[in-house]
């Protein structure tokens, strides 16, 4: 069993063939070995890492994807999320986001890529401010890029 | 590595930071500059940029806004999304005629070394030096998909266009090429494309003329497409060449060639067939000796779809009976296959155009001079029938002759070429006595006693039901037939008519109340009715 501790102190055993879906996790333990210490997890909220073993836990035993994927490589991935999957993920946008977070700082690939997924799905088909109202983004621009802005509106309407 | 910043006060600075892969461009600068932080104070803006990144890639696949392209929209979000989005030059890396050629050079500049992505279904003059200027940077080139229509206003001239186009791409991945019939001439592209590495997977010419000699063989290509409206020999290679040429292709999904089979007719040396054991679709457009010659050569898993269109008559009913048997030949799976192909689906055009088909392929054909429904070997099997703009008139003994007796027919769909009565009174007519006797052994239903005897569907297109008074036979004819059907234990379950010429809802409620057992009538309330004097009817005839 491995130990865990999240940010806000609370301690988790968790068998090692369920967290080591986590390559965070799964190097710690071939580089430090067997250990009683529990493995701090500073970036993670215990509600966080229960929904997270949750996933770790329905994918038991199944393989792990290849590490040597690069990001700019996934042109020809679709939207398309696993039923269970969208269950999941079927959560505030809150937690949402801490998902997709605790799934990057834990190196949790496929946790990952399907939020990453969800999100752009949220996004589907919006123009910016339906996706600034969406994430509840204030319009920041300086004066100098929004005269950029209409002008790449302008050039798209001229098409 | 995940980037571990731990609070919203240290986002900005691992914003910054963590932009290892690529330049921050002048652009990015910009959210330095940045005092209104508000943005990422929260967890959205708490998402590492890689992350942010990885989430616009994925929305660049599926995204579609009339507005803009998806690159625009994210970049006009807010500052950060700005900045993640100018850093992340894939995200622009695809360029199209829907974007206009002035957003078409922002993305090239914008997506500076990420590899390239150009598709151009209707190019017109505006685009030329932008799609120019794009593929001249021959080493990001990754797919190319072309599509010069000839129909613009706007004249756009293709091979000015590819004046900087080499064949030597190293990360060109697809290259789809397709032109206009008239211009099909000319060789084009210009340039060895045998220079491309073997990174190539897609190769799909249309009417580019190229000579085999031109093309890049090697193993990783997975869909080949070579097609030629006009034939030109110097594109056709020996049969041996061309075998051994194949055997190099281990990895094609997709063969499709018009205009490039070998030329030597049906060769009769000893030859181990070349096996393509990935093909998952096979097309074949060219004259028949040549198509036969190729089936002979090859072998094919058994899920593989085929589809022949032989481009001369077929002089007999004999000739295509060898090309069934070849075709069953080039199955891998044939020596576990029955001795014959049965055909599932048969249309009869006009011009004596056929088309059959079974699970696996798909013939399209002309046949001279012959009535190739009484000729076509293998109908047995046949469960659709199709007859559409045909130039023989069926008489009812032609149909109970030539169809009539097979088992497995279960739908016909007819046109207004169809003698409506002589059809349904083939369907209504009933077995000679010593048939009758043994409809166990020719239909499914013991009770059998009509033709047709596994007919459950009908489909009427295009059907004139003619002037009143016919139309009035017709539709009592029809129904009668129905009835007779039913009565024979042998009911047509399924009625659809559609753009049906003269008839109408009143009919349609005739044929509705006649409360005909476990039939479905459809109909797509098509009233079009002849304007001329002796064809409208006036509302009495349409009272029963």
């Amino acid at each position: 069993m491995v130990l865990l501790l999240t940010s806000d102190n609370e301690m988790f055993s968790v068998a090692e063939d369920v967290i080591k879906r986590s390559a965070y996790i799964k190097n710690m333990l071939e580089d430090v070995g067997e250990s009683d210490l529990p493995i701090p997890l500073p970036n993670v909220e215990s509600n966080v890492l229960v929904k997270i073993l949750e996933y770790c836990e329905h994918y038991r035993g199944e393989p792990l994807p290849a590490s040597d994927v690069d990001p700019a490589e996934i042109g020809d991935r679709s939207l398309d999320i696993a039923d269970w999957d969208q269950k999941y993920m079927a959560v505030d946008q809150e937690m949402l986001f801490e998902i997709i977070l605790a799934a990057n700082y834990l190196d949790i690939k496929s946790l990952l890529d399907v939020g990453c997924k969800t999100v752009a799905k949220m996004m589907k088909g919006k123009s910016s401010e339906e996706i600034r109202t969406l994430f509840n983004i204030a319009n920041d621009f300086t004066p100098e890029e929004e005269a950029q802005i209409r002008k790449e509106n302008a050039w798209a309407e001229c098409r | 590595m995940p980037v571990t910043e731990s609070s919203s006060e240290s986002t900005i600075t691992a914003l910054l930071s963590s932009q290892r892969v690529l330049p921050v461009s002048s652009e990015t600068q910009l959210l330095a500059n940045s005092t209104q932080s508000y943005n990422i104070e929260d967890y959205r803006g708490r998402l590492p940029p890689e992350v942010l990144s990885n989430i616009f890639l994925v929305l660049k696949q599926e995204h579609a806004h009339k507005q803009l392209p998806v690159c625009f929209i994210l970049s006009h979000v807010c500052q950060q999304w700005r900045a993640i989005a100018m850093d992340c030059s894939s995200l622009w890396s695809d360029l199209s005629d829907s974007d206009g050629p002035k957003l078409s050079e922002l993305k090239l500049s914008r997506s500076r070394n990420a590899p390239l992505s150009i598709q151009y279904l209707q190019p017109n003059g505006e685009n030329e030096k932008i799609l120019q200027l794009a593929l001249s940077q021959v080493s990001r080139l990754r797919d190319i998909d072309i599509y010069d229509s000839c129909r613009s206003n706007n004249a756009f001239d293709l091979v000015a266009a590819f004046s900087g186009f080499t064949g030597n791409a190293p990360l060109l991945r697809s290259l789809r090429i397709e032109r206009e019939t008239m211009k099909a001439e000319d060789q084009f592209p210009d340039v060895d494309l045998k220079d491309i590495p073997p990174s190539l997977q897609i190769l799909e010419l249309r009417n580019c003329n190229i000579p085999w000699t031109y093309i890049p063989i090697s193993p990783s290509l997975e869909y080949l497409q070579l097609c030629n409206e006009h034939s030109n020999e110097i594109n056709r290679l020996p049969t041996q060449v061309f075998a051994k040429l194949l055997k190099c292709l281990p990895r094609l999904v997709s063969l499709d060639l018009c205009g490039y089979l070998p030329a030597d007719g049906i060769s009769t040396f000893a030859h181990t067939p070349v096996t393509l054991p990935r093909l998952s679709t096979l097309k074949l457009k060219d004259p028949i000796n040549h198509i036969r010659s190729f089936l002979r050569h090859i072998q094919v898993p058994h899920t593989t779809d085929v589809d022949v269109y032989i481009r001369d008559e077929i002089q007999d009913a004999a000739t295509l009976n060898l090309v069934l048997t070849e075709l069953k030949g080039m199955d891998m799976a044939s020596s576990e296959l029955p001795a014959m192909v049965p055909i599932f689906k048969l249309d009869l055009g006009n011009d004596d155009h056929i088309a059959i088909a079974n699970a696996k392929f798909k013939i399209e054909m002309w046949f001279s001079e012959v009535k190739p429904s009484s000729e076509i070997p293998y109908v047995w099997a046949l469960e659709e029938l199709r007859i559409w703009e045909y130039g023989y008139q069926l008489s009812r003994s032609t149909w109970t002759q030539l169809f009539g007796h097979l088992l497995k027919l279960k739908t016909i769909n007819v046109d207004q070429t169809t003698d409506l009565q002589a059809f349904f009174e083939s369907l209504a007519t009933q077995l000679p006595q010593e048939a009758a006797q043994d409809a166990p052994a020719i239909a499914p239903n013991p009770r059998s006693r009509l033709y047709f005897p596994a007919l459950s569907a009908i489909h009427l297109e295009w059907v004139d039901f003619g002037r009143a008074d016919e139309r009035e036979a017709d539709v009592l004819r029809v129904i009668d037939t129905l009835e007779k059907r039913s009565l024979h234990a042998q009911p047509i379950k399924k009625l659809r008519l559609e753009s049906c010429r003269n008839f109408k809802w009143s009919h349609f409620e005739r044929l509705k109340d006649a409360k005909i057992p476990g039939l479905t009538i459809s109909w797509d309330e098509c009233e079009e009715l002849d304007s001329e004097s002796e064809y409208e009817d006036d509302d009495e005839a349409d009272h029963y």
